[in-house]
């Protein structure tokens, strides 16, 4: 082990980058570049390719050597998913990038979202200020519209509504670059992700990872990168996505009902004496009546 | 345990019942378990349900290419059966056999393919992604400005750096300006001014000017802008030392600068946090370009001089546009030139999304401007 593997294990940020379409390159090119601006230091990008072929992995190495060659401490990684199934490999690409993490620190970027200068060192900060093992901050979404090689932003918008755990576990408020985990306090069994789910798959894995362990979401007022939405290109609302949808749906609602919470988590949900055997819907069912009864009585 | 005014009684049945409820959790996180794995077995049989799906159109498919192909042999045959049995063909037998040896051929081939014949249609290959060129990185670059050509010298393009203490990472925003001058077809050349101590571990390669104490950023600029002109620059750069440029952002920062013939005023686009004024994305322009990363050209900066050193913040970047417009010299946004600023990028106050500039001509301490600035 080299001093510089020991110094990325003892405080290291991994990043996860999905890339599967290789025309969109120069989205990429941004990505990586919020990355090696990042004051924090050092910083593994793990890019987990979908079935790239060895001609176009050069390609992108080629395409990004230019910017790595002056960041000290900032190493690429290239790993390629070679299987043909599955066919949307998202949940996939998490998995192997989570399982190839060697730092302290986990993080994912997705090829067209960037990070501010900030974002590792405030959620490295938080994390170890806080004691827990996953750390939340903001990223507002930017509207932008495509040109011939560039961008313009043209609107920026906070569409996710939500303000600590308990928001979490009804819904999915944290976008996947929002948020950075410290490797030693997660057990290796939850960093996974299913490999089946090509949506809600960054949602499932939240589910499990904030049931059992301790999360901080101190830094929700802080932009710490932007989740970049085109003007025109919608999401994708054909027989088949939808399809899909309803199937990840189903799959969380699932796994809210066999997740447990462990007694650190429902203390901060603020269950005063552990429950053995309490699911997230258990929680969230006992809120709503709860609420429902406060209502029936006229409680505020 | 029909008495439940026994206290036994009734802490046997506090018991059965704490009993009973343990039962009905575990029997709940059974069916729930039960249902997980009812779920996985369900997507797991849909899955394979699609594989199926999916080898039988693609056993339908190469059963219609491969009739497509026998078809295609067959009437192959039939044409070199046709050919073969023509007059024709036997008359000219004995010149083939001269222009086989000539050529040295061993024999003659077993069966002649009539060149007409459409090659069997190949399978599609499985929707594996492609690589296409980067449209950034791979294209062309942009013909350099007048006077930026590589061949006419080394050291056209200057970066000017004026750091008035505390710029984090500035030997990154040297390394990486020198790495943007090269890719950009110039010599690394780098000057930073500074006040007090010189800044420690910055490259050997770097121009150091010391500034005195007192003066402002502006005044700063203004003498490096004056320096790197002498020197014999075209184009300095003016920018923050504590940002950082992407490899391609001078070439095409300089690209769009050259298809104005250097007679413009052109900014990078500060990154990830670009500033909430607008451009026209048609032409570029907008309501005035920020000192983060800024070209200057000499047509430029012999015309309009440098930066109002009565003015500070972006005060003097709205002035220094200001001057430009009133000259008719277009201010430009460079889309593709990503600079990244540290920080959230924003000033403090600066509204979100809007396209006006902050009044110029305000907080004006001495009314004098720049040396060299007209009037």
């Amino acid at each position: 082990v080299t001093a510089a593997e020991e110094a990325h294990r003892r405080s290291g940020v991994d990043v996860i980058v999905r890339f599967h379409d290789p025309s969109r390159l120069d989205d990429l090119n941004r990505a990586i570049f919020s990355l090696v601006g990042q004051r924090y230091r050092p910083i593994r990008i793990l890019l987990a390719l979908q079935r790239f072929d060895a001609g176009q992995r050069e390609h992108i190495r080629a395409a990004l050597a230019p910017m790595l060659s002056w960041a000290e401490d900032v190493e690429l990684v290239v790993l390629n998913f070679d299987e043909s199934w599955p066919a949307d490999a998202r949940g996939k690409l998490l998995d192997i990038g989570a399982a190839s993490a060697t730092g302290r620190y986990l993080g994912i970027l997705d090829y067209d979202d960037v990070l501010l200068p900030h974002a590792y060192e405030q959620l490295v900060g938080r994390l170890k200020a806080s004691g827990a093992a996953v750390a939340f901050a903001r990223t507002p979404v930017v509207k932008v519209e495509r040109h011939d090689r560039f961008f313009r932003a043209t609107e920026r918008a906070q569409p996710f509504s939500g303000y600590g755990l308990c928001d979490l576990l009804v819904e999915n408020f944290c976008p996947i670059h929002s948020y950075l985990l410290d490797r030693h306090l997660v057990d290796p069994g939850i960093l996974r992700f299913d490999p089946d789910l090509s949506m809600e798959e960054d949602y499932e894995f939240l589910i499990r990872l904030c049931a059992n362990v301790r999360s901080d979401f101190a830094l929700l007022g802080l932009e710490v990168g932007f989740y970049f939405q085109e003007v025109g290109r919608e999401d994708d609302d054909g027989p088949e996505a939808q399809r899909r949808a309803s199937l990840a749906r189903a799959f969380v609602g699932l796994r809210r009902s066999i997740t447990i919470l462990s007694p650190d988590v429902q203390r901060v949900l603020g269950v005063e004496e552990a429950v053995p055997n309490l699911t997230v819907q258990d929680w969230i069912d006992g809120v709503i009546r709860k609420g429902e009864t406060e209502r029936m009585f006229g409680l505020p | 345990l029909s008495k439940d005014s026994d206290p036994d009684n009734a802490q046997l049945k506090r018991g059965l019942e704490k009993e009973i409820e343990l039962l009905r959790r575990d029997r709940d996180a059974a069916q729930l378990r039960l249902l997980g794995r009812r779920l996985t077995d369900a997507m797991a049989w849909r899955r394979s349900e699609e594989r199926l799906d999916d080898m039988r159109q693609a056993l339908a498919a190469a059963q219609d290419q491969l009739a497509g192909t026998r078809d295609q042999l067959a009437e192959a045959r039939r044409r070199i059966e046709q050919m073969e049995a023509s007059t024709s063909w036997r008359i000219t037998a004995p010149l083939r056999a001269v222009m086989r040896r000539l050529r040295g051929d061993a024999g003659p081939p077993a069966v002649a393919v009539a060149t007409d014949v459409p090659p069997p249609p190949v399978a599609a290959p499985a929707a594996l992604p492609t690589v296409s060129p980067s449209p950034r990185l791979d294209r062309p670059r942009e013909a350099p400005p007048p006077g930026l050509d590589p061949a006419e010298g080394p050291s056209r393009v200057a970066v000017l750096l004026a750091s008035t203490g505390g710029a984090l990472g500035l030997d990154r925003c040297v390394a990486s300006a020198q790495l943007a001058l090269r890719r950009a077809g110039s010599a690394p050349d780098v000057a930073l001014s500074y006040r007090g101590e010189p800044p420690l571990q910055v490259d050997k390669a770097v121009r150091l000017i010391p500034m005195e104490d007192g003066f402002s950023l502006a005044r700063m600029q203004n003498l490096l802008l004056a320096d790197g002109f002498a020197r014999g620059a075209e184009v300095c750069v003016i920018a923050d030392p504590a940002g950082l440029f992407h490899p391609d952002s001078l070439c095409a920062l300089l690209g769009v600068l050259a298809s104005h013939h250097g007679r413009a005023l052109v900014e990078a686009l500060r990154f990830p946090h670009a500033h909430p004024k607008a451009f026209d994305p048609a032409t570029l322009e907008t309501a005035w370009a920020g000192g983060h990363c800024l070209a200057i050209s000499r047509p430029f900066f012999d015309t309009l001089g440098g930066f109002d050193e009565g003015l500070c913040g972006s005060r003097r970047d709205v002035e220094l546009s200001q001057r430009a417009k009133g000259l008719g010299w277009p201010v430009l946004t460079a889309p593709h030139a990503l600079f990244l600023v540290d920080g959230n990028g924003a000033e403090p106050g600066e509204p979100a999304w809007t396209i006006e500039p902050p009044a110029a001509g305000s907080k004006r301490d001495s009314g004098g401007r720049a040396a060299g600035v007209p009037a």
